[in-house]
């Protein structure tokens, strides 16, 4: 990647350690580019602290310069500045949007007009995981692109999804490229890359992850998207942090409901009530974007009613309404044990109900 | 002056026999003990010494001489000290020395006179019997050991003194009463007992199964669900030993010297031993070569419980006695086989903290937290483990609601008629006991499916991804399954419910 003569040196400016956005901002807005900041560093020195004027004064050699391009050529990252014109627009409308940012994969894919931010919990339910992956695969089916943060959980699900509907993800990280965390995904960052996506992140590629980095990537995932979806999550998590993000921004906000018991809606249900946009199903979302027409009832993919035997329909009517466990069941019904295992086993195999952990069993 | 007697050592679980010749002859007093003595035997010397004064009986001040034949067989331990007193006092003419050419006689002597107890009798009186000895001496103490052994009168006594005054026919000592081991198992009295399992159906239905067709098992589930509790009732559930499986097992625990008050073992053995076990305390060793805790549990139940706190490498270790049946233990001074057909129980969580897939407490595991726990299990450990049941945590609310269940003789009854369809189509094999000792090939033979059990295989193979090991360990599973429904073919129904105990391994191994 070539980069102009006063990009470099931005980027450079940027990659001094103690630079916030903000003081970034602020050093732009005063000094109109970072090459005189190069030239005589003392000119700085009313505008920042003691700790960061020393730091930029070390920063200021041949040899930090000439380490950082080359850390950023043999990743394979692209350092957009924020005055290249590849840089998202749509980050400027924060008020302290990130000077660089890094990004491994797609520059295109950054641009794109449908972005839809997908996030919840670590630690979804069931519920919670099949609601993000069936959302998101009908969305990413209408050429949206999902933006999410790759942490465990609601996040992951986001992602893969996306791409085994086809579509295009971004990965905003709250670590460095370099630094994968959590590392199990490394090797989903790839596919995502492969398949024309995008793994961006404020932070310096070798940087680990902190603790105010990931509140920090969640206003990026924010500002990137039209809207943010949320799936699951507590009143005080990750996800809720987002959302207010969207909220300053003026991001459309969708939340899914949930029960008022269940700890994980907590959040969701918190946000309908205060006037996020409920919604039931995915079409709600491209509807309300105008990214998609619902198909109408008749041209809908129907599954087919499958035909259950009358012992089957015992179940079926009993875990329509919650998840049992075997003894549950057992105790509900007058299958004996084996009789109730074969019985579960193949409706299992058929599609009907599937076994989770706990031995318990669930309607499809 | 020369006498013999016979006696007996220990090589593994079996015995061996040893003459016992002792020379009294003029010459300056010495006393010396050949034929391999270890330090114990040596140092009979000194207790035979004594017990003889004390007992107010004479001790030749001359030239003593004492053969362990055969000579290039590794004496242990202090059994002989009772034979070799004997024969001093045969040499004297104190004892007849006709009258104990013929006999055995085992026993460890005090100072006072009195006998101790000794290790391994029982093995050591099957022999004898498998000698054509018909008379045999010991210790009072090991009496209890002996009692099923039928064609040999055995005499227990208390202390040198009774020996004489026996062999002379002053006071003969009252042979032991056989008892017939019908009479032994009938007594049948378990601590614990499903009826006190309340819920649970599923987990115990599979139990059921696992013991009809001694099946492995591994139980997976929260902890405080009941899995120790549930592995412990596996014994009253087992079926009844016969007398040569008792008498196996019973040898081997004689051998390490835990014997029962009984003397036979009636019950099938539960062992538990703590995982921080070692190689040597499970699969047997030391300098004796002592069997480990797997022998221990031969013909019953060996439970792991925490399996992945165990050491793999002591895991590991159990792979091929599983395979094999037994297991060889080598040691410098000794090598000895002993027979080690278990069936192994372990429980574990399904992740660290215990709670992952519970309805009552949250995880706080990561993925990656759970895999390391959870590749501490080896796959070819868990191949040979046909069944992973997973064990529901139960709700406190819900226990006292719960009517109480069905009692182990029931399950028993059950276990014990599948079990007798097996020994029936299996009579012509003799290494071949229950269905889960079925190899591929004979798989082929004993476990016809019909059409409709063919095609939900295949779909199960299909959709679940079934590997190669999974697909026999259903089929076998399912025998099973039709053995204790009482039918000779396998049918669907018996395929589908033994799908159900290998999910795991799909839902948590991957």
């Amino acid at each position: 990647m070539q980069y102009d003569i006063s990009d470099q040196y931005r980027i450079w400016l940027a990659s001094v350690k103690g630079i916030t956005p903000k003081k970034y901002k602020l050093l732009m807005e005063t000094f109109a580019d970072a090459q005189s900041i190069w030239d005589k560093p003392e000119i700085t020195k009313d505008l920042l602290d003691e700790k960061t004027f020393e730091s930029l004064k070390k920063m200021r050699s041949e040899e930090t310069f000439i380490k950082l391009f080359y850390t950023l050529d043999k990743s394979g990252i692209t350092a957009l500045s924020i005055s290249n014109p590849d840089y998202p627009k749509s980050l400027l409308e924060l008020f302290d949007p990130p000077p660089v940012l890094y990004v491994r994969g797609s520059i295109d894919v950054l641009h794109d007009e449908r972005m839809l931010a997908v996030v919840g919990t670590r630690t979804p339910t069931y519920d919670g995981k099949k609601t993000a992956s069936e959302f998101v695969k009908t969305i990413a089916q209408e050429d949206v692109v999902i933006v999410s943060g790759l942490a465990r959980g609601i996040d992951t699900i986001a992602h893969t999804s996306c791409i085994q509907a086809g579509g295009r993800t971004i990965a905003v990280l709250g670590s460095g490229l370099n630094n994968m965390y959590p590392s199990e995904n490394a090797e989903l960052s790839e596919t995502i890359i492969e398949t024309g996506g995008a793994v961006v992140s404020e932070m310096l590629p070798d940087e680990g992850p902190q603790k105010w980095s990931f509140p920090a990537r969640n206003r990026i995932i924010a500002a990137l998207s039209k809207g943010v979806l949320i799936v699951e999550g507590k009143k005080t998590s990750g996800a809720m942090i987002t959302a207010s993000n969207a909220l300053d921004l003026s991001r459309d906000i969708y939340a899914v409901p949930g029960s008022i018991y269940a700890r994980l809606s907590e959040g969701t249900n918190h946000l309908i009530q205060n006037g996020a946009f409920p919604a039931l199903s995915p079409w709600d979302i491209l509807e309300a974007e105008r990214w998609g027409a619902r198909p109408s009832e008749k041209n809908s993919a129907q599954s087919k009613p499958v035909s259950l035997t009358e012992n089957e329909k015992i179940i079926a009517d009993l875990l329509e309404n919650q998840p049992l466990t075997f003894d549950e069941i057992s105790k509900q019904t007058h299958f004996s044990p084996s009789e109730l295992n074969s019985l579960l086993t193949m409706m299992d195999l058929r599609g009907i109900i599937v076994k989770t952990p706990g031995n318990s069993y669930r309607m499809h | 002056m020369l006498s013999t007697t016979l006696s007996y050592g220990l090589s593994g679980i079996d015995g061996n026999q040893i003459t016992v010749e002792v020379n009294v002859s003029n010459g300056l007093p010495m006393f010396e003990i050949v034929g391999l003595p270890d330090a114990a035997v040596k140092e009979s010397r000194e207790r035979i010494r004594a017990a003889i004064r004390n007992c107010m009986l004479p001790f030749p001040d001359d030239r003593i001489t004492v053969n362990l034949a055969p000579a290039d067989i590794k004496k242990e331990g202090p059994a002989y000290d009772l034979p070799i007193a004997v024969c001093i006092l045969a040499c004297q003419k104190r004892v007849n020395p006709m009258a104990i050419h013929n006999i055995a006689i085992l026993g460890e002597l005090a100072l006072d006179g009195s006998i101790r107890s000794v290790r391994g009798v029982l093995p050591m009186a099957i022999s004898a019997h498998d000698h054509g000895v018909t008379e045999m001496i010991l210790p009072q103490d090991n009496a209890s050991e002996v009692m099923c052994v039928a064609g040999v009168n055995f005499y227990p006594a208390k202390t040198l003194h009774d020996v004489v005054q026996h062999l002379s026919g002053e006071k003969p000592i009252a042979p032991i009463e056989t008892v017939s081991f019908s009479s032994m198992i009938q007594k049948r009295e378990y601590a614990f007992d499903f009826r006190y399992v309340k819920g649970q159906r599923s987990a115990k239905r599979a139990l059921e199964i696992a013991a009809a067709g001694g099946h492995n098992v591994l139980m997976v589930g929260p902890p405080g669900s009941g899995k120790t509790l549930m592995a412990r009732c596996v014994p009253s559930i087992l079926p009844d030993m016969s007398f040569d499986e008792a008498l196996v097992t019973t040898r081997i625990h004689s051998v390490a010297g835990s014997i029962p008050e009984t003397g036979l073992l009636t019950e099938r053995p539960f062992r538990s031993p703590h995982h921080t076990a070692s190689h040597v305390s499970l699969v047997g060793g030391g300098i004796h070569a002592v069997p480990g805790e797997i022998s221990k549990a031969h013909n019953g139940v060996l439970f792991l419980d925490e399996l992945p706190e165990y050491r793999r490498d002591v895991l590991e270790a159990l792979r091929q006695p599983m395979e094999d049946g037994f297991v060889t233990i080598t040691r410098v001074s000794a090598q000895s086989t002993y027979p080690s057909e278990f069936m192994l129980i372990c429980s574990m969580n399904p992740c660290p903290c215990g709670h992952y897939g519970s309805k009552t407490h949250e995880c706080r595991c990561t993925p990656n937290d759970i895999r390391k726990y959870l590749s501490r299990i080896s796959g070819p450990l868990l191949d040979r483990i046909d069944m992973h049941i997973e064990v529901e945590s139960i709700p406190a609310e819900r226990l006292s609601d719960e009517q109480e269940a069905e009692p182990s003789h029931e399950i028993h009854a059950r276990v014990e008629k599948a079990r007798a369809v097996q020994r029936k189509r299996y009579a012509s094999f003799s290494s071949l006991q229950c269905n889960a000792r079925l190899s591929a090939q004979t798989i082929q033979r004993f476990c016809p499916m019909d059409k409709d059990a063919k095609e939900m295989l295949n779909l199960a193979t299909q959709s679940m991804g079934l590997s190669n090991r999974a697909y026999t360990r259903v089929i076998k599973v399912a025998r099973t399954i039709a053995d204790l429904a009482g039918e000779s073919k396998i049918t669907a129904a018996h395929i589908a419910e033994a799908l159900q105990y290998r999910t795991i391994d799909e839902k948590y191994w991957h």
